[in-house]
């Protein structure tokens, strides 16, 4: 028997426990979830993984948290705690719709959301909102105060709907491309959020689109992954990558949650982004991959969306086009991305001293150790390239 | 051949790390712990190991002096979370074994003890 997965277990756990004890015990059931792993740990390893590791663990954290609760309180006043009404399906959605609660503000209703369901500590979660952990620690401490199971809702309202979509997004972006630290892809964190976004999906059916849409932008971007990687972990960029090693599977599913999101009078920037990452799945034609990011940056002009949007310029038409928009987006010049993407267009535009400028600034910013890697081997084939270009002459 | 006791101490701290631990660095060493166990079971030299809960009594005194207290940390600021019994051919080999148990990346001490031989 293998050992589950568990990031997929810690959100499945909380989301049990908060439905069985109700969501005043939040806390507690954080230290419950993390002492059934490490229980886990003196435990496997001597009589092997339990048949059901679900239930196991799940047991485990219950006997845990009611000690726990027993501790505090006398064990008949919990009932009162039990929440009264049903959430139809799982219970990670029944937790969601929990959280998302009117009396807590969008972004404590992301950060509980991250911090329950998807499995995120502190230090996570201030990374993904660029705030400092003790922030972030002290908003999720006040939010859980803020809980009330008198405010469940059982029904997905667009705002609740809203939250849970923009939490899955962070979930799959951290995962899709980890910000700092040894790993470029973090795939248990992709996986997750797309696990939940599917149950999401199951849930709502048709009633919202933007589910379809997000749903539709996970499984594009999980079928670049096995190209996104070399052997030894190593980043590859989209320039680079093989389509022939695009995941087939998650494809076609990208297309049927794709289907069924453009049926709808509304477009959401969930929508423009599968779009995009439909057509670069499917390695459609420079000129396609640029029109999405047109739309993208004219209906949603973050800044991803804007230095994207300049580097298919790039692709699609010159160099010299990439590095005229680039020249514009001066707010960007502390992202490492940014200076990466000069970089690549000057040295494709013989400008090979600027671009090892560029590329040097891109290291000097870059937090990702794997990325740092790349962009070195990209200076170094401009220096090889300038020694044989001089060679020649 | 002779047996020899390996004893994982937790410390206050260690049990701190634990705490802060993600689900995939609980999930990683998990698969340390699974590979060791199976490893000294592959060689046969594993005899017995199990985890300890870290609830418990301490008892101390009989009869009327006799006191029970809650918990197992009475005697000691370190708790022993498990323990592997293993034979080896000598206090080196189990010291080289006791060396790569899992438990030392999260901050506990490992001890490890010959079984007394009384030539009996």
């Amino acid at each position: 028997m293998d050992t589950p997965n568990f990031r997929t277990e810690h959100g499945k756990i909380t989301a049990h426990l908060v439905r069985k004890f109700g969501p005043n015990h939040l806390d507690d059931i954080l230290d419950a979830t993390q002492d059934a792993f490490i229980t886990a740990h003196q435990s496997w390893p001597h009589h092997g993984t339990p048949k059901n590791p679900t239930g196991w663990l799940i047991t485990t954290a219950e006997r845990r948290l009611i000690d726990q609760l027993r501790h505090k309180i006398r064990l008949e006043a919990l009932d009162s705690d039990l929440p009264t009404s049903e959430a139809k399906g799982p219970d990670e959605l029944h937790l969601f719709f929990l959280l998302c609660s009117p009396k807590l503000s969008y972004q404590d209703q992301i950060c509980l959301m991250l911090r329950t369901l998807g499995g995120l500590n502190s230090a996570e979660i201030a990374r993904l909102f660029h705030q400092s952990e003790e922030a972030i620690q002290r908003r999720i401490s006040r939010a859980k105060s803020k809980l009330n199971p008198a405010d469940l809702t059982t029904q997905p309202t667009a705002e609740s709907i809203n939250a849970i979509l923009k939490t899955l997004y962070l979930l799959f972006t951290e995962g899709y491309e980890t910000a700092r630290g040894p790993d470029h892809i973090r795939p248990d964190l992709a996986r997750q959020a797309l696990i939940l976004i599917a149950q999401l999906a199951l849930l709502t059916q048709e009633e919202f689109p933007e589910v379809h849409a997000l749903k539709a932008l996970i499984h594009f971007n999980i079928s670049r992954f096995p190209a996104r990687i070399t052997t030894d972990n190593q980043p590859v960029f989209l320039a680079d990558q093989d389509p022939a090693q695009y995941d087939q599977h998650q494809i076609q599913l990208g297309f049927q949650s794709l289907e069924q999101a453009f049926q709808t009078t509304y477009i959401t920037q969930y929508h423009l982004e599968a779009g995009l990452a439909a057509a670069i799945s499917r390695n459609a034609p420079a000129e396609e991959i640029l029109s999405w990011h047109e739309q993208l940056v004219n209906a949603f002009p973050s800044p991803n969306a804007r230095l994207s949007h300049a580097i298919a310029l790039g692709t699609a038409h010159s160099p010299e086009a990439a590095l005229t928009q680039l020249a514009t987006l001066t707010d960007l010049i502390a992202s490492p991305y940014y200076h990466a993407a000069l970089g690549f267009f000057q040295a494709k535009n013989n400008q090979p001293d600027a671009a090892g400028e560029s590329y040097r600034r891109a290291i000097g910013l870059s937090m990702s150790q794997p990325v740092k890697t790349a962009l070195k081997e990209r200076l170094t084939n401009i220096h090889s390239s300038k020694i044989q270009a001089r060679r020649k002459t | 051949m002779k047996n020899y006791l390996i004893t994982i101490f937790n410390s206050p701290e260690a049990e701190k790390t634990w705490e802060n631990l993600t689900p995939e660095q609980m999930q990683a060493s998990m698969a340390k712990y699974m590979a060791y166990s199976e490893r000294l079971r592959n060689e046969g030299r594993l005899l017995a190991g199990e985890g300890l809960s870290m609830n418990g009594h301490t008892i101390q005194g009989t009869g009327a002096d006799q006191h029970v207290t809650d918990g197992p940390h009475i005697l000691a600021k370190e708790l022993v979370g498990g323990f592997y019994f293993i034979t080896a051919e000598n206090l080196n080999e189990a010291l080289a074994i006791a060396r790569d148990c899992p438990g030392l990346a999260h901050g506990a001490t490992v001890e490890v003890r010959e079984q007394m031989d009384y030539g009996q």
